[in-house]
């Protein structure tokens, strides 16, 4: 049981968040961060990381920005460095905020509905 | 930009190539990758991973069909290709032969006197240079440009250019000069 409780503690602090659950929400928390206004992929980047999803890394960030923007959710635009490379702009479109508004509440249904099913195993199972 | 982030950008570049993501898109990405690794001071290999599974990444966001191979690419050629394939090889051959014969000054192929056979094999090579250069203008723009700059991301550098127009007429300077050794 000690042994179970510390390494729980261990993957919370970690921040390695099971592949296929960051797989399902990943694209709504994007689409969220660049409802904040317009934003670029390492400030979101950042963001998640803040918010305590982990480590994002590029190559799963812009997919997801690409996916978003040909499924017209977000519109993008180039603006010039500070002498560097430039950075891409997000913006959310209009469809985007719909799309983030209806999934959004389906969410908080969706994981109320899972946390009210997953509730805490009782403490003499795990010791036989 | 670094040398290792130039050949990851070039490696990424030919992956989405042959996935058949627009010319306009991979100059998205590539710019993308470059901005974020600028940002970051990452590797792009680690931020990215291998640039064929990038690349299979991006075609996927896109809704790209996966690549679908020989069958496919062949597809696009046409009997004029064939045809112009095949007269430049015949005329090549036959401009190499009459520059030996010039060299060496004996006629032709076929008893043609070696500068009449030079000159005609070398207007049909330009004829179908011009053919080439006509069609390829006929495609669709699908060039992959900067987003940020609008320049052309894949351009043939000056050496490539050089090596492309050179080692053929380099072959061509060494057949007169192989000919005009055997006097």
């Amino acid at each position: 049981m000690r042994l179970t409780s510390q390494s729980y503690c261990l993957a919370v602090t970690d921040e390695r968040w099971p592949g296929e659950w960051m797989r399902g929400v990943l694209s709504l928390c994007v689409l969220r961060v660049v409802a904040d206004g317009p934003t670029y992929g390492y400030a979101i980047a950042a963001r998640l990381a803040d918010a305590g999803l982990g480590p994002v890394k590029g190559g799963t960030l812009y997919p997801i920005l690409t996916r978003l923007e040909t499924e017209a959710l977000v519109s993008s635009s180039w603006e010039a460095g500070d002498g560097g490379p430039g950075r891409k702009f997000f913006t959310l479109t209009p469809a985007g905020e719909q799309f983030l508004r209806e999934r959004t509440e389906l969410w908080h249904v969706f994981t109320e509905r899972a946390a009210g099913l997953l509730a805490p195993l009782p403490a003499s199972r795990s010791t036989p | 930009m670094k040398s290792t982030d130039q050949a990851y950008s070039d490696d990424l570049l030919l992956a989405l190539r042959l996935r058949e993501v627009p010319g306009s898109r991979i100059g998205e990405v590539l710019a993308e990758v470059q901005s974020h690794v600028a940002e970051t001071g990452e590797d792009p290999r680690q931020a990215f991973g291998d640039p064929k599974q990038y690349a299979d990444e991006v075609a996927a966001a896109l809704g790209l069909q996966r690549g679908r191979g020989w069958r496919h690419l062949l597809s696009g050629l046409s009997w004029a290709h064939l045809v112009v394939t095949v007269v430049i090889g015949v005329a090549s051959f036959l401009l190499a032969d009459s520059l030996w014969g010039l060299g060496a000054g004996d006629d032709a192929a076929f008893g043609v006197p070696a500068g009449l056979m030079a000159a005609a094999a070398a207007v049909v090579l330009a004829a179908c240079a011009a053919w080439i250069a006509a069609a390829s203008r006929r495609e669709p723009d699908d060039t992959v440009r900067d987003p940020r700059t609008g320049e052309d991301m894949a351009r043939l550098g000056r050496w490539q250019l050089a090596v492309l127009i050179g080692a053929p007429a380099l072959a061509f300077a060494l057949m007169l000069l192989g000919g005009l050794l055997t006097r």
